[in-house]
């Protein structure tokens, strides 16, 4: 079960990355290689835009108009899909596009480039192509197509750039997403590392103290009525209290050898030996849903000293849930499909020798 | 309920170094080597932080990367309204999937929205809560059964999801009531 929800996480990642990859390459989201028409302000005097040997800064305008027409798809699907969130991003366009825009004209191998700032959040989806292209300085490249210098005032240019080339952006995410987080989760568990064996350090002193024996007296009691197929002098019933106070203290390493042993104990008193007694049912489910004094090491270990604020809340989650467990073995063990193959059932047929009568 | 509210917050501040002092000063009190129980027992610790890694990477990597695709805002908005309806955030879902399957690999999903939503936030508490009051079912009954060779495991299993399933939906509405 669990491989194929994890097979289908990774699976369903990649499959649904690439299918919106094909639907921005079929919606031209990006406008891959289309010139957009912007200003260029603050060009130092007697510049003619020849070959610049030096990058020079410079301010660009984008005018809000043209840039939401040029990203708004022709037959305006976009529009109509993505609704009133598509109607906010444009609103964002128009408020980010009221400032002029530092910048940094030069040459480089790929021809004339005017590099810009990113100041804070882009709109969208100028922000996936800011994500996708940016160079090492974090600016954002855009390529001069042609410019022209407006006559009569000095310092202006009116010029059509193209953005860089973005495709496949999700795909590329999830991609980078994966090596990333596969190195995350090995630093993640080394830091956890300390407190997990300061926190395992203390509770092998508890172990070692014989502060499960204090436990096993306030769980004793309760159990005769829970387990009525266990004789009264049966060793069992001290291995059931036993591995349930230690999973009381969440001291899971020491519980679960414990109640391997009960279990083992319980198969002795089994007439049918690949087959699970009422008690053993009982047994487990109250082990799955074992009452919690403390939160195990890992959670203490994950969440350090905020796990502290879930001592209560767990402890009666976990107070009610094992009732839950309880009444649910002791109802369904009622039921007939479970009743006709409990192996303790007066002549049963299938009852091997060796097992108490 | 405001009154048990700081109650508890004082609980809070006090249980851990509480825990700290009263363990080896119960542990001297019995005349146990304290020093030599605590690197024992913290020599196992190493082994179980190794021993999480493999299930932390495979956790990691999977949920982010349905993080990362979209797949999972996707999810989240489809099974909203419903979830809304019985109060459930969406956000904790892939914990109440994964709890009862593998310990590694929940305890992975409480690091990673520890990550993505901080420490104090709700959903990190809930899915704290489920991890802390739930078990690995299919684990404890792979290895409590298997252990003895029983194969027909009868109401075993029905009997621990049910508690699961009535342990998730706890944890959600008594970690709401509870911070609110």
């Amino acid at each position: 079960m669990l491989n194929y929800i994890w097979a289908g996480l990774i699976i369903i990642s990649v499959v649904f990355a690439l299918w919106q990859d094909g639907e921005d390459f079929q919606n031209d989201r990006y406008r891959n290689g289309e010139a957009l028409s912007v200003q260029i302000e603050d060009l130092p005097p007697g510049y003619e835009g020849l070959e610049d040997p030096e990058p020079i800064n410079v301010s660009v305008k984008i005018s809000p108009a043209d840039y939401i027409s040029f990203f708004e798809p022709a037959e305006d699907m976009d529009l109509v899909t993505r609704g009133i969130k598509s109607a906010q991003v444009w609103a964002e366009a128009k408020a980010f596009f009221a400032k002029p825009i530092p910048a940094k004209l030069m040459t480089t191998n790929r021809g004339r480039e005017l590099q810009l700032t990113v100041p804070d959040a882009l709109p969208t989806p100028l922000d996936v192509i800011y994500e996708a292209t940016k160079n090492d300085n974090d600016l954002l490249p855009t390529y001069l197509d042609g410019w022209v210098l407006t006559d009569g005032e000095p310092g202006r240019a009116t010029a059509s750039i193209t953005f860089g080339h973005t495709s496949f952006v999700k795909v590329k995410q999830v991609s980078a997403t994966m090596f990333e987080q596969a190195g995350s989760a090995v630093t993640f568990s080394i830091g956890l590392m300390g407190v997990i064996a300061l926190w395992m350090g203390l509770m092998k002193i508890a172990e070692d103290a014989g502060l499960i024996a204090v436990f096993v007296k306030l769980v004793r009691p309760i159990l005769g009525p829970l387990f009525p197929q266990i004789p009264k002098d049966h060793p069992a019933l001290g291995l059931i209290a036993v591995n349930l106070a230690a999973n009381m203290l969440a001291l899971g390493n020491a519980a679960t050898p414990l109640g391997i042993k009960a279990m083992e104990s319980l198969q002795e008193l089994n007439q049918e030996k690949d087959t699970a007694t009422d008690s053993m049912v009982m047994l487990l489910a109250m082990n799955t849903a074992s009452v919690q004094l403390l939160p195990p090491v890992t959670l203490i270990a994950i969440m350090g000293l905020a796990a502290a604020d879930l001592f209560l809340p767990i402890f009666l989650v976990t107070l009610v849930s094992l009732g839950v467990a309880i009444t649910a073995a002791k109802l369904l063990g009622k039921m007939r499909m479970f009743k006709k193959t409990d192996p303790m059932r007066p002549n049963n047929p299938n009852a091997q020798k060796g097992g108490a009568a | 309920m405001e009154e048990i509210r700081i109650y508890q917050s004082y609980i809070s501040a006090v249980v851990i170094p509480l825990i700290v002092i009263a363990i080896p000063l119960y542990g001297m009190f019995k005349r146990v080597p304290v020093y030599e129980s605590f690197v024992e027992g913290a020599k196992e610790g190493f082994k179980v932080g190794v021993m999480i890694i493999p299930y932390l990477v495979a956790i990691f990597v999977a949920i982010n990367m349905f993080r990362a695709s979209g797949a999972m805002v996707a999810m989240e908005d489809f099974l909203r309204p419903a979830l809304t309806m019985i109060g459930f955030p969406p956000e904790v879902l892939p914990m109440a999937i994964i709890r009862p399957l593998t310990g590694g690999g929940s305890a992975g999903v409480v690091a990673d929205l520890a990550q993505q939503h901080g420490m104090d936030s709700i959903i990190t508490r809930m899915a704290g809560t489920m991890f802390g009051s739930t078990e690995t079912t299919f684990y404890i009954l792979a290895v409590y059964f298997g252990a003895v060779n029983v194969k027909k495991t009868r109401h075993a299993l029905p009997a621990g999801l049910i508690a699961d399933v009535i342990a998730i939906f706890l944890s959600v509405y008594i970690v709401q009531w509870w911070f609110g």
